[in-house]
């Protein structure tokens, strides 16, 4: 027994090891990245996402077959290796009551597997999700087989190994069972099925090690460090390059991504983890509307461009670049923590460096750099000039502690400027003195930023940096979450910022003001923006506005908090991508399935969206702002 | 392919009122940016030597201000500008005579032009400077393809039919819109583009013109135009039977 013993562990080993080598060479030649800061958050991360798997029981189907896999797997890893070089000579398994205690344990653990195999196979042969990519389904098969393959031939060499009364195998497991079929066998008989199992057990193994690091399997290995060195912080982007500052940056001979060595590490490791669940492509709004984007399919492609060593062309299309939102929904549901936005934004850049984009987001840029918003007005035309709050424009002397930021969608949409007055008022009500900059127009550069303009951007960035510290405020309002995630993410230096939601729960709580009942029997539902909610957390404080109104009806949704489902965003404005329905008509039927009244949103551009939505769905319900909800509400 | 493009540094008055000071439109008061029709030549002149090889020589008549203009030519690869210093609002024959010093002294295939300005609207200045060159011209070009004897180009004429034209270099062409898709300048390329140098060269003779602006003004109010404002229905409503009113509906 022991030259296969000695020859399958060092074949199969060299085998691994060269592929492993492979695969690090790659992470290696990758483009830098910025990991290794907050050891403590990681730690934390990897400890909830990674050992408890906390993903993975949103989806229940194959989440808890994967929870029976994993936690026995850890549980059996000594075991494991005892069993596979045992063929070595000098390597035995231990002996003691502890050692037989634990070996009954990986018998229950082995029988737990198996288990979570059958129910995986059964869920992905009869079920058939369309989450998963059907020409990849044999693969899946395969490797569910071999794991169950691997937990029989361990529990029949276990089995027939020792067959006196003290050792037998506890019953109800995998091994308990094959000692009851073979206990009346002849010791000989057993011997050699034994041996004929653990020779089975060892080709499986080695065989499937080496086909861990070629396919989705290579997650076993690298999605825990994915998940250690995962972006901790949401609604950031990464800058031009980790490592440079904005002037080194600048002389960069080309920016972005163009080909696969212009990954970072983390954006290959990204690859590497996949399990190719589709999860991600499940949650994504631009894959439910049909159009030319998955983000399985997106990372699955990178994989592969990986696994050959990185030397082809990306086979990613401007029309699949062009089809994200960001709104974030696949990274919220990713088990291993892939990130997809990061990596889209620096397509863009490349393709903003080389001049080809879709024709009026490059008009949306030109407009922005020359008169600070994306709409080609006239600086001088903004919100709010022409409305009651005129008055609210800071004075170049007066300092206030409070500064309202609208940003150029509330400042010249004709539906959007209703919430930057009705943000006013509010403010005025609760109290607060306030300002708004007399660049009431200008943009944030959200958008531009995400669109992969980064020194545009910049620009607009540093605007408004300096405008803001010239009105003296501690403290910034954002009526649009797009632009509190800006201020919250990616400027640096700012007075702390607040979305009105906040502001509002804040002063609900110090009962600040009080709300009127709603007797109308409406029944309202929320749509959670994506860059209040999944961005950056704000989910309690509009739901708690809500609630606080009397007798206000408050119904839930299917796809709400962090599984809401995007709008378009801002995007919608500036690019429609080939789709087959538009986001935000898919969205107002989710909302309609609910048989509400009233959506309200907390975001114009949801606000905006949803509106045209309801229209050409010809439906009577109303879209509404929570600003406008609560001002409505609000008693005298 | 040595090709000169023409481009022009012009007010972008966005949803602004236009003011009228002195019977004069103040342009120095709005923000400035590339003449439209002056991006597909900066494009045309990219997509010919990109196919052809050559050099692109972008020149603009103006004030500094006009220098951005050719900021984002060098962005885009041209390989040298030059500026002509004078005013912003300079006759278009004064304009063209300086552009036609500068070029004649240089050797060149292809000048280009934008069909027209976005201010003045005038047209004028590729003509002139085709005459004043001694070169032929064709005007409003939708289409230049590279030849041996020259250029193929078409011409969009009546009812949106087109006519085709061999031209011998070099030549003049005044490009219409739409002739290509110009491709967008980031503001990294602008910013890079900062540091490269720009020739100043101020115009030596400069020859009488026989038109002079008088002034400018607005419009006036056109009569038997009706506002309708308020609520969305009721103007509909009230579009509708104005409409059928006139025997637009039946």
């Amino acid at each position: 027994m022991w030259v296969p013993g000695i020859f399958i562990p060092i074949i199969g080993t060299i085998l691994f090891g060269r592929l492993l080598l492979r695969r690090w060479s790659v992470l290696r030649k990758a483009a830098p990245d910025k990991r290794f800061d907050q050891l403590r958050s990681r730690l934390r991360h990897l400890w909830s996402l990674g050992f408890l798997q906390q993903r993975q029981t949103h989806y229940p189907g194959t989440g808890i077959p994967h929870l029976c896999i994993f936690f026995p797997f850890l549980l059996s890893l000594p075991h494991l290796a005892v069993l596979v070089l045992q063929g070595i000579p000098g390597v035995s398994e231990p002996q003691g009551r502890a050692w037989v205690f634990y070996s009954h344990l990986c018998d229950v653990a082995a029988t737990v597997i198996f288990l979570g195999c059958l129910a995986a196979l059964a869920y992905r042969v009869w079920l058939r999700p369309t989450r998963f990519n059907a020409a990849r389904q044999p693969l899946g098969v395969l490797i569910l087989a071999i794991v169950s393959g691997l937990v029989w031939s361990d529990a029949i060499f276990r089995a027939t190994r020792f067959t006196d009364v003290t050792h037998l195998c506890w019953p109800f497991t995998l091994a308990g069972v094959v000692q009851l079929l073979f206990s009346g066998a002849a010791q000989p008989v057993q011997a050699t099925v034994g041996s004929v199992a653990w020779l089975l057990h060892e080709l499986l193994f080695f065989g499937f090690l080496c086909i861990v690091p070629c396919s989705k399997q290579f997650h076993e290995i690298t999605g825990l460090a994915n998940i250690f060195y995962a972006r901790l912080e949401q609604g950031t982007i990464k800058p031009l390059r980790h490592g440079l500052t904005e002037q080194q940056a600048e002389e960069l001979n080309e920016v972005g991504i163009r080909r696969f060595a212009d990954f970072t590490w983390k954006h290959v490791l990204d690859f590497y983890s996949c399990a190719d669940c589709g999860r991600c492509t499940d949650q994504c709004p631009a894959v439910a509307v049909g159009r030319a984007l998955s983000p399985r399919e997106f990372t699955y492609a990178g994989q592969r461009l990986a696994f050959e060593g990185g030397d082809s062309a990306l086979p990613y299309s401007s029309e699949e670049i062009w089809s994200c939102t960001t709104c974030g929904a696949c990274e919220q549901e990713c088990p291993v923590a892939i990130e997809y936005i990061e990596k889209f934004v620096d397509l863009r850049r490349a393709m903003v460096e080389d001049g080809e984009l879709p024709a009026a987001v490059s008009r949306a840029f030109e407009s922005l750099e020359q008169h600070g918003n994306p709409w080609g007005r006239a600086a001088s035309a903004a919100w709010p000039r022409g409305s009651a709050h005129v008055n609210k424009i800071a004075s170049a002397s007066a300092q206030s502690p409070v500064l309202f930021f609208p940003d150029s969608f509330i400042a010249f949409g004709d539906r959007a400027r209703a919430v930057g007055d009705a943000v006013c008022e509010l403010l005025t009500r609760t109290g607060k003195s306030f300002v708004i900059l007399p660049q009431s127009g200008r943009d944030s550069g959200h958008e531009a930023r995400r669109f992969g303009e980064e020194f545009l951007f910049m620009k607009l960035r540093d605007l408004n940096t300096q405008a803001i510290h010239d009105t003296g405020a501690q403290l910034i309002v954002t009526a649009d979450p797009h632009t509190l995630n800006a201020f919250r993410h990616d400027y640096a230096g700012l007075p702390p910022s607040a979305h009105i939601t906040e502001i509002l729960a804040e002063a609900i709580v110090s009962r600040g003001i009080e709300f009127k009942p709603d007797h109308s029997g409406k029944l309202h539902v929320f749509h959670d923006p994506c860059y209040l909610g999944r961005h950056n957390g704000i989910y309690e404080a509009p739901r708690s506005i809500l609630r606080s109104i009397p007798g206000l009806k408050f119904g839930q949704m299917r796809k709400q908090c962090d599984r809401s489902f995007c709008c378009g965003g801002p995007l919608s404005f500036f690019h429609q991508p080939k789709e087959n329905v538009r986001m935000a008509d898919m969205r107002i039927q989710q909302v309609l399935e609910t048989h509400a009244d009233v959506v309200v949103t907390a975001c114009p551009w949801c606000l905006v969206n949803l509106t045209e939505a309801a229209k050409s769905a010809g439906s009577s319900i109303e879209v509404i702002d929570i600003t406008e909800l609560a001002l409505r509400q609000l008693r005298d | 392919m040595e090709i000169v493009c023409c481009i022009k540094s012009v007010p972008n008055i966005a949803d602004e009122e236009v003011q009228i000071v002195h019977q004069k439109v103040s342009v120095g008061t709005y923000p400035r940016c590339l003449n439209e029709c002056d991006r597909y030549v900066l494009e045309e002149a990219l997509r010919l030597t990109e196919l052809h090889g050559g050099s692109i020589t972008a020149l603009t008549f103006g004030d500094t201000e006009s220098e951005d203009v050719l900021r984002r030519a060098l962005a885009l690869g041209a390989t040298e500008a030059v500026m002509l210093n004078g005013p912003l609002e300079e006759e278009p024959r004064r304009v063209a005579a300086a552009l036609a010093a500068v070029i004649r002294r240089r050797h060149f295939d292809l000048v280009l032009t934008g069909a027209q300005s976005s201010d003045r609207q005038g047209a004028e200045v590729g003509g002139m400077l085709a005459a004043m060159l001694g070169v032929p011209f064709a005007s409003l070009v939708v289409a230049v393809e590279r030849k041996e004897y020259g250029v193929l180009v078409h011409r969009e004429i009546e009812g949106g039919e087109l006519e085709a034209y061999e031209v011998e270099l070099p030549a003049v062409l005044s490009l219409q819109t739409g002739i290509n898709t110009p491709r967008y300048v980031s503001m990294r390329g602008i910013r890079k583009a900062a540091t490269k140098t720009i020739t100043a060269v101020t115009p030596e003779a400069v020859p009488d013109v026989a038109v002079r602006l008088v002034e400018h003004r607005h419009p006036p109010t056109v009569v038997g135009a009706k506002m309708l404002c308020g609520d969305l229905k009721a103007i509909a409503v009230e579009v509708a039977s104005m409409i059928r009113e006139r025997g637009g509906l039946q």
